[in-house]
C-alpha cells in the first residue's frame, strides 16, 4: 500500500504544463542569423529577413521589390575565399525618363567594392569578385547599394531607385 | 602507523556500534539464537539500524565524524550497561575436526589476503569512482544535498550510510574494509545455518565455495555493496528458516528491517519484501494462523527502512526509483531514452550470445568478475531439491538471482551465490571424498596467481597481497598512481582547478579523490546535455543545417503545434522553432507559453536563440509527440520554422494552427525542406557550457573530438591547463 500510495502521489507530481520565453541568446556569435543564406531571391519565403534598410516590404508578382534610397541587404557567409558578388536588378524606363543612367555603387561591409554603370532601362546583371579581406567569416555580411540619382514622385516624394530580382555571394 | 590505526578505527568502529544495535535488539527480543549465530545475527540486523542513524543524521545536516563518534560512543555504553556482550552459553553442534580444520585453515589465508586488500587504497572502479564519490561529498557537504547531476547519487544508499560512519574516521579504506566484515559475516553464517538444521558439512563446503570465489574476493574488499547484500539476504533466509521452525513472532522485526534494508542496499534487493511477506504469509496460511499481525509488522518495518530513499528522491528528482522508472516518474534528470538504452546494455553487455554467460562468469571473467571454474557445476544444485533445504535455498536463490536478467555483470549473482553455494554443497557432500577435492581445486584456481593463467586478461581479481600498503608503510599515492586509473587525472583536476570547479567529463574518474564537481556525461541528463553541446559542432549531422518550413495562408492564430506523427528509433530535435509572418519573424513575446510532450522541460531550448541548444524528445519518436506554442493573444501569422539537424531520419511532422475559434486544425501541406549552410559553432558552444557552470572539460586522448578540440582550442575557447595520463583539462575561456 505505501509503494501504491507513493506511486500514485509521485505519478501526480509535477510535470509542468508550460513554459514561458526563455532570455533570448544573443552573445553566441551570429546565432539569430546564421539560418541566412549567402545569396536571397525576392521569390523566397524569406526575403525579408535579408533587407536591411530602403527596400519595398512587399514584393512585386512575389518576385521583385522596389528600392529607394539607400538600399542595404545582409548576408551570412560561412567562407569568405573566391566568393563574387552577383545582382540581378532591373531599371524601369518610367524612372529611367527622369533620371537618366545611373551609376550604382556597391558596398560590403562599408566599403566600395565596385561601380556599375547602366546607360539604358531593362534587365542588368552584375558580378564582382570579393577580396576576402572585405567579408566575415561565419558573420552577418552587410551590403549597400548607392544609386547616384533616384526617381522621385512628383505627388508624395517617395524615391525609388531600381528594381532587386535577386543577390548575394555565390562562388 | 597513524594512517592505519584509523582505517582500522573506522570499520571496527563501524562493526561495533552495528552489532551493538543489533545486539540491544536481539537481546531486547529475547530472539532463541546460539552464541555464534547471536554474534552474526546481530551485526546483520544491526547494520540497518545504524545505516538508518547515519542516513538520518545526513538529513539534519550533521554528518561529521565528531557527531558519528558520540552517536558511536553512545550507542556501545549503553549496550555494555545493558549486558548485551555476556553470552549465553548456548553454542551450535560442533564441527567436524576436519572440516574445521579446512575451514579454518583456507579461511586464515583468504583472510588474510582479503583484509591487506580492504585495507590497502581504494582502488576499485565503481568504490573509487561513485560509491565514495558520494560518501565523501556527504561529509564534506555534513549531509545530504540535492544531486541532481549524478544518478548514483539518488540510488539507494543504505549501504553508502555504513560507509559514510567509518569514512569519517578511516577515509576510503575504512568503507572498503567496512564491507569485508560482510564478507566475513556471510560464510561464518552460512555455517551457522548448516550447524544448525543438520548439515554442517554440506555448510562449510558451501561457505567455502562462496568465500574463495574471486568476485567475493574483489567485491568484498572494495567499497562496494553486493558482498552486503548477499550477507543481509543470507541472514533474512536464515531468520525465516528459524521462525518457520520456531514460529517465534519477534522475528518478524528483524525480519522485516533486514527486508527493507536489502533495499536500501541496492533497488534489486527490494526483491526481499515480497519473498519474506510471501514466506511468512505462505506458512501462516498452512498453518492457519493469523496473516495480518506477520504482514502489518515485516511490511511495515521494511516500509521504514525503504521509504526514507523514495521519498528522498521524490522530493529532490521527482521520481522514488531515480534512476529508473522514468516512464512512470517523468522528470528532467534522467531521460527515458537514456534509461533504456542504459538497461539494454545491462542486458547484453558485448556478448554475442547467453550461450556465453557460464563460461564468462565462470572461466573468463569478461562479464566483470569471476565466480571461479568450480561454479560450472552449479547445475547439481538441482538435485538438492530432493531435500527440503535444498528446495529452500533454490527458492532464495532463484528469487535474489532474479536481477540477473536484468543485468548479467558477474557481481549480480553475488546475492544468490551463498544459496546456490549450499543447494550445491548439499549434493557434492553425498559423494565420499568430492567436496574436499573441490575446494582444494576451487582454492587453488582462486589464487592470485592462477587466476591469470585461465581467465581473460583484465579480469577483476585481487592481484597482490598488499600487507604494506595496507599498513601504509608503503605511501597511498604510490600504490594508487600504479593501480587506479585516472588517478593522476583526478590529481591534476586537484591542483589545476579552484575549489567549486564544475568539470565535464566523458569519461568516468575517481571522484573519490578529487573535492571537485564532476560531470561525467552518462549520470545525468543535464551532463549529457552539456556532452552533446560539446560534440555537435563536431558532427555534421548533428548541425543544425536542415531548416523545415511550414507556409500555410495568413491568418490569425492563437498558437501553433508541430505534431510528430511517426514511429522510429530516432529522437526528435529541434533547435529552433521560429514564427514568421510576411517573411518577419514575430517578436517571442512575454505572453508566450511553450509546451512539449515528451520532455516538457526542454522546450525553452528551442525557442532561446541559440542553434547549440535544443529541445529533444529525449527517447525514440512515437505518434502525439508535440512542440505548442500558445502566443496568448491572437497573431497573424503564414509560416512556421523549424531548424533541426538531419540526424532524424524518421521523424515526419505536421503543423496545427489553435484559431480564434479555438480550434486546433491542420496547416498548410508538409513542410519544404530546406539545407542551411554549416557554421562553426565551436566558441557558441563553449559559450553555453559557461552560461550553464560548467567551468571545465576533460578530454580523454580516446574521446570524441581529442583531436579537434587539440588542434583548436583557441576557435572553441578552451585553454590547455594541463595534461596527463592520457587527458587534457581544458579551462573553458
Amino acid at each position: 500500500m505505501a509503494f501504491a500510495g507513493l506511486a500514485l502521489l509521485a505519478g501526480c507530481s509535477s510535470v509542468p504544463d508550460s513554459f514561458p520565453v526563455p532570455p533570448q541568446r544573443r552573445d553566441a556569435p551570429a546565432p539569430r542569423y546564421s539560418h541566412l543564406r549567402s545569396f536571397v531571391s525576392m521569390s523566397d519565403w524569406d526575403a525579408a529577413e535579408y533587407l536591411v534598410q530602403d527596400v519595398s516590404a512587399h514584393a512585386g508578382d512575389n518576385t521583385w521589390r522596389w528600392t529607394f534610397r539607400h538600399p542595404g541587404l545582409r548576408f551570412y557567409l560561412t567562407s569568405t575565399e573566391r566568393l563574387k558578388f552577383v545582382m540581378d536588378f532591373a531599371i524601369a524606363e518610367r524612372t529611367f525618363e527622369q533620371t537618366g543612367p545611373v551609376i550604382l555603387a556597391i558596398f560590403v561591409n562599408g566599403k566600395l567594392l565596385e561601380r556599375k554603370r547602366c546607360q539604358q532601362p531593362g534587365p542588368h546583371h552584375l558580378e564582382y569578385a570579393v577580396p576576402p579581406v572585405m567579408l566575415r567569416p561565419n558573420a552577418v555580411n552587410n551590403v549597400r547599394i548607392e544609386a547616384d540619382k533616384v526617381w522621385i514622385s512628383p505627388a508624395d516624394g517617395t524615391a525609388l531607385g531600381f528594381i532587386l530580382v535577386r543577390a548575394g555571394f555565390t562562388n | 602507523m597513524p594512517a592505519a590505526f584509523s582505517i582500522l578505527f573506522g570499520a571496527l568502529f563501524t562493526v561495533a556500534a552495528a552489532t551493538a544495535l543489533g545486539k540491544l535488539l536481539t537481546r531486547g527480543l529475547a530472539l532463541e539464537l546460539s552464541d555464534q549465530e547471536d554474534d552474526l545475527i546481530a551485526f546483520l540486523t544491526g547494520a540497518p539500524l545504524l545505516s538508518s542513524l547515519v542516513l538520518a543524521l545526513c538529513a539534519l545536516g550533521l554528518a561529521n565524524a565528531g557527531v558519528f563518534l558520540a552517536a558511536g560512543t553512545a550507542i556501545l555504553a549503553f549496550a555494555v550497561r545493558r549486558g548485551v556482550y555476556r553470552r549465553r552459553g548456548t553454542a551450535l553442534p560442533p564441527l567436524d575436526p576436519f572440516w574445521r580444520a579446512l575451514l579454518l585453515g583456507l579461511g586464515a589465508v583468504f583472510a588474510v589476503v582479503y583484509v591487506a586488500n580492504a585495507m590497502a587504497p581504494e582502488i576499485s572502479p565503481d568504490g573509487s569512482a561513485y560509491h565514495l564519490g558520494v560518501v565523501s561529498r556527504y561529509l564534506r557537504e555534513g549531509g545530504f544535498h540535492r544531486i541532481t547531476t549524478n544518478m548514483y547519487a539518488n540510488l539507494s544508499q543504505g549501504g553508502e550510510m555504513l560507509f559514510v560512519f567509518a569514512f569519517a574516521f578511516g577515509m576510503h579504506s575504512a568503507a572498503a574494509l567496512t564491507h569485508c566484515a560482510f564478507l566475513f559475516a556471510l560464510p561464518l553464517l552460512m555455517v551457522c545455518y548448516g550447524r544448525r538444521f543438520g548439515f554442517p558439512i554440506a555448510a562449510v563446503c558451501g561457505a567455502l565455495l562462496v568465500a574463495l570465489s574471486p568476485v567475493i574476493g574483489s567485491d568484498g574488499t572494495s567499497a562496494y555493496i553486493d558482498v552486503a547484500l548477499a550477507a543481509a539476504a543470507f541472514a533474512l533466509f536464515y531468520l525465516l528458516q528459524i521462525w518457520d521452525t520456531s514460529r517465534d513472532r519477534s522475528l518478524w522485526v528483524p525480519i522485516g528491517l533486514l527486508a527493507g534494508f536489502l533495499y536500501a542496499l541496492k533497488y534489486t534487493g527490494g526483491l526481499a519484501v515480497p519473498y519474506a511477506l510471501g514466506f511468512v504469509l505462505w506458512k501462516s496460511y498452512r498453518k492457519r494462523t493469523p496473516l495480518l499481525p506477520p504482514l502489518a509488522v515485516i511490511g511495515t518495518l521494511a516500509a521504514a527502512m525503504m521509504l526514507p530513499w523514495m521519498i528522498k528522491n521524490w522530493i529532490w528528482v521527482g521520481n522514488p526509483f531515480s534512476p529508473l522508472l522514468n516512464t512512470v516518474f517523468p522528470n528532467p534528470y534522467v531521460t527515458i531514452g537514456f534509461e533504456q538504452e542504459y538497461l539494454q546494455s545491462l542486458r547484453h553487455y558485448d556478448l554475442a550470445s547467453a550461450r556465453e554467460i557460464p563460461r564468462a562468469v565462470t572461466i573468463r571473467g569478461s562479464l566483470g568478475g569471476l565466480l571461479g571454474p568450480v561454479f560450472l557445476l552449479s547445475p547439481v544444485a538441482l538435485f538438492a531439491l530432493i531435500r527440503r533445504a535444498g528446495r529452500q535455498l533454490l527458492l532464495a536463490a532463484l528469487v535474489f538471482g532474479l536481477p540477473f536478467v536484468a543485468n548479467i555483470g558477474c557481481r549480480f549473482t553475488i546475492p544468490a551465490l551463498p544459496f546456490i553455494g549450499l543447494a550445491m554443497a548439499l549434493v557434492l557432500t553425498n559423494v565420499p571424498g568430492l567436496a574436499p577435492a573441490l575446494i582444494a581445486i576451487h582454492a587453488v584456481l582462486s589464487w592470485p596467481g592462477v587466476i591469470p593463467r585461465y581467465a581473460d586478461p583484465g579480469v577483476w581479481y585481487l592481484r597482490h597481497v598488499p600487507w604494506k600498503e595496507a599498513l601504509r608503510i608503503r605511501p597511498e599515492e604510490r600504490y594508487l598512481r600504479a593501480n587506479l586509473q585516472h588517478y593522476e587525472v583526478v590529481r591534476l583536476i586537484e591542483q589545476a582547478t579552484p575549489p567549486g570547479a564544475r568539470v565535464l567529463t566523458f569519461t568516468p574518474i575517481p571522484e573519490a579523490y578529487t573535492t571537485r564537481d564532476i560531470l561525467v556525461d552518462y549520470q545525468s541528463a543535464s551532463n549529457h546535455q552539456a556532452g552533446q553541446i560539446l560534440w555537435n559542432p563536431l558532427m555534421p549531422e548533428r548541425a543544425p543545417t536542415w531548416q523545415l518550413v511550414f507556409r500555410f495562408a495568413a491568418q490569425p492564430l492563437r498558437g501553433l503545434r508541430v505534431l510528430q506523427t511517426a514511429a522510429a528509433r530516432d529522437f526528435w530535435s529541434v533547435t529552433e522553432f521560429r514564427v514568421f509572418s510576411s517573411g518577419r519573424e514575430l517578436e517571442r513575446g512575454q505572453t508566450w507559453r511553450l509546451r512539449a510532450k515528451p520532455n516538457p522541460w526542454d522546450i525553452p531550448l528551442a525557442f532561446d536563440n541559440s542553434l547549440v541548444t535544443y529541445w529533444s524528445s529525449a527517447e525514440p519518436v512515437r505518434p502525439g509527440m508535440f512542440l505548442e506554442v500558445d502566443f496568448g493573444r491572437s497573431e497573424i501569422a503564414d509560416s512556421a520554422v523549424l531548424v533541426c539537424s538531419h540526424d532524424q531520419w524518421g521523424v515526419r511532422l505536421a503543423l496545427e494552427g489553435h484559431t480564434a475559434a479555438g480550434l486546433w486544425t491542420p496547416l498548410g501541406a508538409g513542410p519544404e525542406m530546406h539545407d542551411l549552410p554549416p557554421i562553426s559553432l565551436r566558441r557558441a558552444a563553449v559559450d553555453e557550457l559557461k552560461h550553464r557552470g560548467i567551468d571545465y572539460v576533460l578530454i580523454f586522448d580516446s574521446d570524441f573530438g581529442a583531436i579537434d578540440y587539440k588542434a583548436r582550442a583557441e576557435e572553441w575557447g578552451m585553454v590547455a591547463v594541463g595534461e596527463t595520463g592520457g587527458a587534457r583539462l581544458y579551462r573553458l575561456s
